[in-house]
């Protein structure tokens, strides 16, 4: 009876299953590659490049939308900028939200920390925080970092990738089972089912689609953004158009979207868009409004190339209405294997 | 049969109205059919039924009926020659209930009529040229689209064709006294049994005392090639945009002053192509040529041309630039240009001229293009990579549709290429977006595309036994159930009513799992899906399913399983004639397979996936089988092909075939387990230490024939030697019980139903199942003791005689059953034959 999740996964070996022996392998090496994959499968929930003004001497604040694991696992952060001046104290704050509602939105930290950045100024600091839990319900995280006492600091990256704990018993809210092997492994010779081949697929899946990985980002200061635009009409101004590359993967991959925009006044409908560019025939596009909370809305994109070279190329484009600012804060586009 | 009875043969044949019988019966007839006439001979036909499933193809090889209509009034009247004929004179698809004809005369209201394969009944004879109120697909025929200029254009009062009309052979029981068994008011149908199903082949042919046909079976259908193919010649290769004469071009034009405030201003819509008809392909210089037209037009009616010049493109770097000339006016300071694409895509240009436009001049436009100038940001994107303009010769243009595949023959090579865009006008096809789909790295050639013939290959993707169900029923009418979705040409339009579906979609992986794409021209179902099938162990076979219809079935044909239906003893065998049981040579087996697959266009190019094994080609030399698989993924391929050819290198070599011969009431058909507990020395026991003569244990039935007159059944099944390959034990999820600690009952999934009730009947006894909670702590000492397995409506309800181990069920902790452990003591021997830990057998 014991629930072992192994260092590796384990790759049988071609003998193993050349007519083998109905016995406890190579079952077990399957399924206890189950237990590895619950614990091992980090794919990043968060890897979000900032953009901001360069040089910052005021706090920035930065919002990014997610969609966590539904086991409210625990994850390790690691945080990227540079201070000018060597050896400054910037806090990292991080904080989550079931509902962000802008200034009134209630915030529950996850963690805290003064973090001294690098001894020479204009190196780069990383900072490292792990274990911390995100709730399955959390639909934002909030990121600040402080001023420097002297000089200035650039923001540069944020990563977030699970670190859950070794695997126990129980079903998890994602479907995901890990595998005792007290039945299987029993001295009275158990009865080999079905459900444990299943278990294997069943598993891997469910840690594959809950843990979604990000693949489409944009982040800029939540009240302090500079990418504002004035135009003659309703058009769309793109962003630099980004590829997303998906090895292996398609004919057809679905992003979940979440973004996060406002505007300053007037009318907010479907302000932001999403699209596959590239001319791509029969590619899809999706729009947002710009209402202050965070949108939810999928794209389905058409992959182009072959293999591990898979890709589609996304535009993110602004418009407003009049003369009404349109502040677009944050997307993130979440790709789920076989979604 | 037993106790005396024996049968009546008949059979139903679609269109026609009377029952050939052996002998009348006078029982009621099946509904559409009048009479029954006494002139069915079959003593001459071989036995009927499937002789055996290839197993490299999954194609059944079944054996054809021979049957002879007497030469009987009834007889001479239905294959006289037609009294009455008309001929269509516009199509009639499959749903029409009013046709045209030439004329009418001498046809009734109320008339039967054949076109083709189907007949119909006219309601009314509106006037000479015109019958309303049809009832199509009368008497078991199936409705089609009947076309002016096919034979199924003329219309008559008897068939003008027997080859192609469906067949059912029925037996109903005689008492030993003769008479057929029912009360009055009973059915020809209500005890009879479908004996064999299929389609004539040939026939009628004169023979001295009547009319000979010959009918195959309904399986060997599925040989015949399909005829999906659009055909043409490429005459052009220039990138064609289809285009809308709606598209409109909104120009927003501005001359501002030296403040900013507007001098002139002017709304000029343009319409490029409101002189081309919609779906018009153009090339993109003729595109741009109609856009600098239209801005002229616009420029004239709006009366513009004091202020705003012409639109000219200019060519540089290979890139072309809108500009737009404006008119010598010192007041006017700066211009601004809006143009919205058909009322969604914006370019915006605004342009400032410190010193004033008083010499004129022309503006740049923020509009660039290299292609399709109407491709502005994705919006009205077309393609912009190699293209072909076809014109389609045989074929409907109209039913090319994209994405899909064309096969191009080049200085006697075929390649086949991949578009994804497709538009067609009239009998001309432009096909683009396109991508070699032949594992060729490039394309071919303009030059080498220009003059070639072109093959349009209509195609399918989705799951094999998806892609099968659509191939099998798809007539291009969508008349014969969920899956008759493709084009005519590209499935057998066989319907719903001959398929059991169910053992299609029910397929588990791989089969069930991975994902094909496929071309169906110059094609057979087997030719398609028979490397799949044979690779992962399935067959295609006309068989009984559980209401007693012949119907295709998808079954399982690897030479193992469990969970029989029914046993056969040394009671069963029959030894009337010869030997009830007689070893049968099974192909050899392979020791190399070769996994392929195609490339979208049929067979000329694949890959070929190899799985070798080594140490038996050293002693026997090697013996191939190739398996073609059109998947989409070649990696998916891989992996599951990897492991279906191991199981075929290492079982296959020790697998044992025998023939049984049984009477008519042994249920057994091709693609179930049966337990076989016989002491005839024909069959053998390899796995016991030592070998004995005699068997016990599990075959699966690769064949049954009946002979007609005899009635008796030859079985060919495929049992276990040295290599004991057994079903795994079922794991059944616990939907519900009575929330006790100890549970009077217990519900579990219907699917259930049947391994439990055998588990008892054959136990004769209480039999135990294990429980455990998946992703707990899992133990062999949690039981529960069942004593009756009954259906209450969409569950199998066990009766828990007793429970042991101290446990409870948890339903959100999903609690399962299973069996009980080998030495437990709890395990039933029918139990036994699902897979254990240690138990002899081997994973398959």
């Amino acid at each position: 009876m014991t629930i072992t999740t192994p260092t590796g996964v384990g790759i049988s070996n071609a003998s193993a299953l050349w007519l083998p022996a109905m016995a406890q392998e190579p079952l077990k090496t399957a399924l206890q590659n189950c237990n590895y994959l619950m614990q091992w499968h980090r794919p990043p929930l968060v890897s979000h490049c900032y953009t901001a003004d360069d040089a910052l001497t005021r706090t920035s604040i930065y919002i990014v939308p997610i969609i966590p694991s539904a086991d409210s696992l625990r994850y390790n952060f690691e945080h990227r900028f540079v201070c000018s001046a060597g050896s400054q104290s910037v806090t990292v704050t991080v904080d989550e939200t079931a509902s962000y509602t802008g200034g009134s939105t209630t915030w529950a930290n996850i963690y805290s920390q003064a973090v001294t950045s690098d001894a020479t100024g204009g190196n780069l600091t990383t900072h490292t925080k792990t274990l911390q839990a995100i709730a399955s319900t959390s639909e934002a995280l909030r990121i600040t970092y402080t001023a420097p006492a002297s000089g200035s600091r650039n923001d540069h990256h944020v990563l977030t990738y699970p670190a859950p704990a070794a695997t126990v018993a129980g079903l998890m809210a994602s479907g995901a089972t890990p595998f005792d092997d007290g039945l299987l492994a029993h001295a009275d010779k158990g009865a080999v089912h079905t459900e444990w081949l299943n278990r294997c697929k069943a598993t891997s899946s469910a840690v594959l689609r809950d843990r979604k990985q990000i693949a489409l980002s944009f982040v800029q200061d939540e009240t302090n953004q500079t990418y504002q635009h004035n135009s003659l009409g309703s058009d769309y101004y793109p962003l630099p158009i980004a590829r997303v590359w998906l090895p292996n993967q398609g004919p057809v991959c679905t992003l979940d979207l979440r973004v996060l925009a406002s505007v300053d006044a007037g009318g907010y409908s479907d302000l932001i868009r999403v699209r596959q560019a590239g001319g791509v025939p029969g590619a899809a596009s999706t729009t947002f409004d710009a209402l202050g909370g965070v949108e939810s809305s999928t794209l389905a994109l058409i992959m182009q190339g072959d293999g591990l070279m898979r890709y589609a190329d996304i535009e993110i484009g602004v418009a407003r209405l009049g003369a009404n600012k349109t502040r677009l804060k944050a997307v993130s586009g979440y790709y789920t294997p076989g979604q | 049969m037993r106790y005396g009875f024996a049968p009546v043969y008949w059979l139903q044949i679609a269109g026609v109205p009377f029952i050939p019988i052996e002998r009348e019966t006078g029982l009621a007839l099946p509904t559409g059919y009048t009479s029954e006439d006494a002139c069915l001979v079959i003593d001459d036909s071989a036995a009927v039924g499937v002789e055996s499933v290839n197993r490299d193809d999954g194609t059944a090889v079944s054996l054809a009926l021979s049957f002879k209509l007497l030469d009987t009034a009834t007889v001479r009247d239905w294959l006289r020659r037609p009294s009455k004929s008309m001929s269509l004179t516009a199509d009639l698809n499959a749903t029409d209930t009013a046709a045209t004809v030439d004329d009418s005369t001498g046809w009734n209201n109320g008339d039967a009529a054949f076109l083709g394969m189907e007949r119909i009944a006219i309601g009314t004879v509106a006037s000479a040229t015109s019958l309303t109120g049809l009832t199509r697909a009368e008497v078991d025929t199936l409705a089609h689209a009947h076309d002016v200029g096919t034979t199924s254009q003329i219309i008559t009062d008897r068939p003008r064709f027997w080859r192609g009309r469906d067949v059912i052979l029925w037996a109903t029981p005689l008492d030993p006294s003769g008479v057929a068994v029912g009360i009055a008011g009973a059915s020809l149908t209500d005890d009879a049994v479908q004996v064999w199903r299929g389609r004539i082949d040939a026939g009628p042919r004169r023979v001295r005392d009547g009319f000979a046909f010959e009918a195959s079976s309904v399986d060997r259908a599925l040989d015949r090639q399909l005829a999906a193919t659009i055909t043409g010649r490429v005459v052009d290769t220039s990138a064609k945009v289809a285009v809308s004469t709606g598209y409109t071009i909104n120009a927003q034009v501005r001359g501002d002053n030296a403040t900013g405030g507007a001098v002139w201003q002017y709304g000029l819509p343009l319409q490029p192509f409101a002189g081309d008809s919609d779906g018009d392909l153009l090339t993109h210089a003729q595109i741009r040529d109609r856009v600098a037209t239209a801005w002229s037009s616009a420029v004239s009616d709006a009366s513009a041309g004091g202020d705003v010049g012409s639109f000219t493109w200019h060519l540089s770097g290979g890139v072309y630039q809108a500009r737009v000339g404006m008119v010598a006016n010192a007041s006017v300071y700066g211009f601004l240009v809006l143009l919205i694409f058909d009322g969604s895509e914006v370019v915006s240009t605004a342009s400032k001229h410190p010193g004033g436009w008083g010499a004129g001049g022309t503006v740049e436009l923020d509009w660039k293009t290299t292609g399709n100038p109407l491709a502005i940001g994705g919006a009205f994107a077309q393609p912009y990579k190699w293209m072909v303009t076809a014109t389609i010769d045989n074929g409907d243009a109209s039913g090319i549709t994209a994405p899909g595949k064309f096969r191009v023959t080049i200085d006697g090579a075929k390649r086949v290429v991949r578009f994804q865009v497709v538009a067609t006008n009239n009998a001309e096809a432009y096909l683009g977006w396109l991508q070699p789909a032949d594992g060729s790295k490039s394309l071919p050639t303009r030059e080498q595309l220009t003059g070639a013939d072109i093959e349009i290959l209509l195609g399918d993707s989705g799951t094999f036994p998806t892609m099968m169900l659509r191939c099998l029923m798809s007539s291009g009418t969508g008349q014969r159930g969920a899956y008759d979705t493709l084009q005519r040409g590209q499935g057998y339009g066989l319907d719903d009513d001959l398929i059991d579906v169910d053992s299609f979609t029910s397929a588990s992986a791989p089969i069930g799992t991975l994902q094909g794409e496929l071309s169906s021209g110059d094609n057979s179902f087997s030719s398609l899906f028979g490397g799949a099938l044979g690779l992962f162990r399935k067959g295609i076979v006309a068989r009984p399913d559980h209401t007693g219809a012949i119907k295709l079935h998808l079954v399982n044909t690897a030479p193992f399983g469990s969970g029989h239906t029914v046993t056969i003893g040394d009671v069963d065998l029959l030894s009337n004639d010869s030997d009830p049981v007689e070893s049968v040579s099974k192909a050899d087996s392979p020791t190399t397979v070769a996994v392929l697959r195609p490339h979208g266009g049929g067979s000329d190019e694949s890959d070929r996936i190899v799985f070798n094994d080594n140490a038996q080609v050293d002693a026997v030399g090697a013996s191939e089988v190739e398996y073609s698989i059109p998947a989409v993924d070649r990696v998916a391929l891989w992996q599951v092909a990897s492991q279906a050819a191991t199981s075929h290198l290492a079982a296959d070599q020790t697998a044992q075939a025998v023939s049984v011969r049984v009477p008519p009431w042994v249920a057994a058909y091709p693609g179930d387990v049966v337990w076989v507990d016989s002491t005839h020395p024909s069959f053998y026991t390899w796995s016991t230490a030592p070998a004995s003569p005699g068997y016990t244990g599990a075959a699966r039935v690769v064949g049954r024939v009946i002979e007609l007159k005899t009635a008796v059944v030859t079985l060919t099944l495929i049992q276990d030697s040295s290599v004991t390959v057994e079903a795994l034990s079922p794991a059944a999820l616990v939907d519900n019980f009575d929330h006790a600690t100890a549970p009077a009952w217990i519900d579990v999934p219907l699917q259930y139903l049947e391994h439990m009730q055998t588990a008892l009947s054959e136990a004769g006894a209480n039999v135990w199942l294990s429980h455990y909670q998946p992703g707990e702590i899992e133990t062999a000492t949690q039981l529960h003791e069942v004593s009756a397995a009954a259906d209450v409506g969409s569950k199998c309800r066990l009766t828990i005689a007793s429970t042991s181990g101290g446990h409870t069920l948890v339903l959100a902790k999903r609690s399962t059953l299973t069996l009980p452990t080998t030495n437990g003591g709890k395990l039933s021997t029918w139990q036994a034959q699902f897979a254990h830990v240690d138990d002899g057998s081997t994973w398959g």
